[in-house]
């Protein structure tokens, strides 16, 4: 017997103690590939610098230990015009119907949505997400009618009542339609967490992301599609935690389908934060941007693989992927790795990495002024992250979640 | 009488870039209340004159001296040497995307008022101030909230440093080639700018390599710089004499 039996087992029983106490979800498909395909031995390519079976392990299992959410005291950012929605682990508070025509807030605890999971979700790509499944309680969906604006919704994920979260949020946007999203992270217990965002034709999803510090492993995914001349955009900041984790996938299915991602990560101290993005050109005339900007300081590890993948007859895609990092101490470690996969003849790439140190010239030209070495500094750095962020997201203080690296 | 104080004293100035010897015993002097212009052709050393007041790390000052107010800069660090009242309008101004324009001035003049133990400005009072120095200078209050130089025009570029100049009030002010790759209106912008900042209690070392700028802001004294040391001096009919015979002349007799 392997050393992952124990795991698998741990799961096998609490997914079915969850089969009888939420019958509404599938857990089946998910346990039974656990059992089949086991846990991944060695070192994955794609979890090359962060370990997977962190992530296969105690306490993702376990049962509900208390009745009460670990931490109800996480701060999170007010963002001007956004609808609080609480995630307590796999539960959210907010199951209601919201006040707005065409818009539907549910859990999977109602019929008509138990069918929603993993629709698009990779799961080969991702075994994860069967972990994910095996092991969910509950799920929130957020459906959208086609033509509506659906305004901004503030998801506020904090602790639940176990010793570990999974959860899952799915959100479905109809044609024409557009919604704000901001996904804020407050857990203090190990994390395994999809998002699952469908976006119709001509529909429109803006992705907010703030991953303050964290302490326990995390690992997150995004998984995308996006309809004919839909787009979706993301704009995430992330510090690092002892493990932290984010998988993004965009499938960009339909004609003029778009996204944007931009992202700005930090590490400092002995913390890890491993970005991995996957954009997949499938649709003709699509187009992707990613502007993915890093600082590592201390002894920790900045980690981030763009991966374009374009498919054959996917023409005339238009894909750029930048990557900068700033390496701000000796013992500090980025990895990069842009890659691009290309099956189509009439298409326009481009990608480019690199890791270098704060501008000679600009902390020359800011000490002209009077700012001492040290303030400078700071000053140059808080700008790389913040010329990431969107008005929106200073005016909520976002940049406040890199205090611990600015005061180094 | 005596001689007015000297605000900036180069004596026997020997710079080196990258291990190349570029200022070759320059001596110049700048006293308060004067308005001293530097001229050359290209590469005879003016912006790195200009830089090595600044205190621009990597250009060496291999032997002689630098003195602003009787002290000696050479070993103080860029910062220091703002906060005593240096300062340097840059030839190509920097682009720091992600810090504002507001936020970058404020940080600016604060510390240089902590560093003279003086209040820093209220938030309203120092708005009021950089609005109006900005309208005189037709900067669009707008643009205070953009990046620093991010995206702007030369010319923005250009009034952005008279602007910090006004703001920041220093007591020398080395304007380095600040009105190259201005038109003829933005030059008279900026100009004004100066004129209003030029006193008798600061000082300023005027580096162009044309004639032109001079016309709007009349020095008291021209020098000419060739291969790293000052060849001739004179007053505003030198730079005349330039325009019309060229640098050719007098590089060749020095």
């Amino acid at each position: 017997m392997s050393s992952a039996q124990p795991f698998i087992d741990a799961t096998l029983a609490r997914s079915r103690q969850l089969d009888r106490a939420f019958p509404q979800i599938d857990r089946s498909g998910s346990a039974a590939e656990l059992v089949r395909s086991g846990i991944p031995a060695g070192k994955l390519e794609t979890w090359k610098y962060t370990p997977i079976q962190a992530f296969f392990a105690a306490p993702f299992a376990e049962p509900q230990l208390t009745t009460q959410p670990s931490r109800a005291d996480v701060t999170f950012l007010d963002f001007a015009g956004a609808m609080r929605i609480p995630i307590h682990g796999a539960r959210s508070d907010l199951c209601v119907a919201v006040a707005k025509a065409g818009v539907n807030i549910t859990t999977t605890h109602d019929e008509s949505t138990q069918r929603a999971l993993n629709a698009d979700v990779d799961l080969e790509r991702y075994p994860l997400a069967h972990v994910n499944t095996a092991l969910l309680e509950d799920a929130l969906v957020i459906d959208v009618d086609p033509g509506i604006d659906a305004g901004t919704f503030d998801l506020r994920f904090a602790s639940g009542t176990g010793a570990a979260n999974v959860s899952r949020v799915v959100i479905r946007l109809g044609d024409d339609s557009t919604l704000k999203v901001i996904e804020q992270r407050g857990e203090d217990v190990p994390t395994n967490s999809v998002i699952e965002i469908h976006v119709g034709a001509n529909a429109r999803v803006e992705h907010t992301r703030v991953l303050p510090a964290a302490v326990p492993p995390c690992w997150y995914l995004v998984s995308v599609t996006v309809g004919a001349a839909g787009s979706y955009s993301l704009v995430g900041h992330a510090v690092g935690s002892k493990t932290r984790r984010c998988d993004v996938h965009v499938r960009l299915v339909g004609h003029h389908a778009t996204t944007d991602i931009d992202l700005a990560c930090a590490t400092i101290d002995r913390d890890r934060l491993d970005h991995q993005v996957v954009v997949e050109h499938i649709g003709v005339d699509t187009v992707s941007r990613q502007i993915v900007h890093g600082i590592a300081a201390g002894s920790s590890e900045l980690t981030f693989n763009g991966r374009i993948h374009i498919h054959p007859g996917a023409q005339r895609s238009d894909a750029r992927l930048t990557n900068k990092n700033l390496l701000l101490d000796r013992k500090a470690r980025i990895n990069t790795k842009p890659e691009l996969e290309i099956y189509a003849n009439d298409v326009k790439c481009s990608h480019g990495a690199t890791v270098g140190q704060l501008d000679p010239t600009q902390l020359f030209y800011l000490r002209t002024r009077g700012l001492d070495e040290v303030m400078a500094r700071a000053m140059l750095t808080r700008a790389f992250l913040a010329s990431r962020m969107t008005p929106w997201m200073k005016d909520a203080g976002v940049l406040g979640i890199y205090t611990d690296l600015f005061s180094l | 009488m005596s001689a007015p104080a000297l605000l900036l004293e180069v004596l026997d100035l020997h710079v080196s870039v990258a291990g190349k010897p570029i200022l070759k015993g320059l001596t110049l002097s700048v006293a308060v209340g004067e308005v001293a212009a530097i001229m050359g052709p290209n590469g005879s050393g003016k912006s790195t004159l200009a830089n090595v007041i600044a205190g621009r790390p990597d250009y060496v000052v291999t032997s002689g001296s630098l003195r602003y107010l009787g002290t000696s800069l050479t070993e103080l660090a860029p910062e220091i040497r703002a906060r005593l009242g240096v300062f340097l309008a840059f030839q190509y101004p920097v682009e720091i995307p992600g810090v504002s324009n507001m936020e970058f001035l404020k940080a600016a003049l604060d510390a240089q008022r902590t560093s003279r133990n003086e209040e820093p400005l209220s938030a309203v009072e120092f708005m009021k101030t950089v609005r109006s120095v900005a309208a005189s200078l037709d900067l669009n209050p707008e643009f205070l909230k953009r990046g620093v130089n991010e995206g702007f025009s030369g010319g923005e570029k250009k009034r952005n440093e008279i602007l910090q100049l006004l703001m920041l009030q220093p007591k020398l002010a080395v304007l380095d080639e600040t009105d190259s790759g201005l038109d003829i209106d933005a030059l008279q912008t900026v100009a004004a700018g100066v004129n209003r900042f030029r006193g008798a209690t600061n000082g300023i070392l005027l580096v162009t390599h044309y004639q032109r700028l001079l016309d709007y802001i009349k020095p008291d004294t021209v020098h000419v710089l060739a291969d790293g040391r000052i060849v001739k001096s004179g007053d505003h009919s030198l730079a005349l004499l330039l325009e019309e015979n060229g640098y050719g002349w007098i590089t060749d007799a020095a």
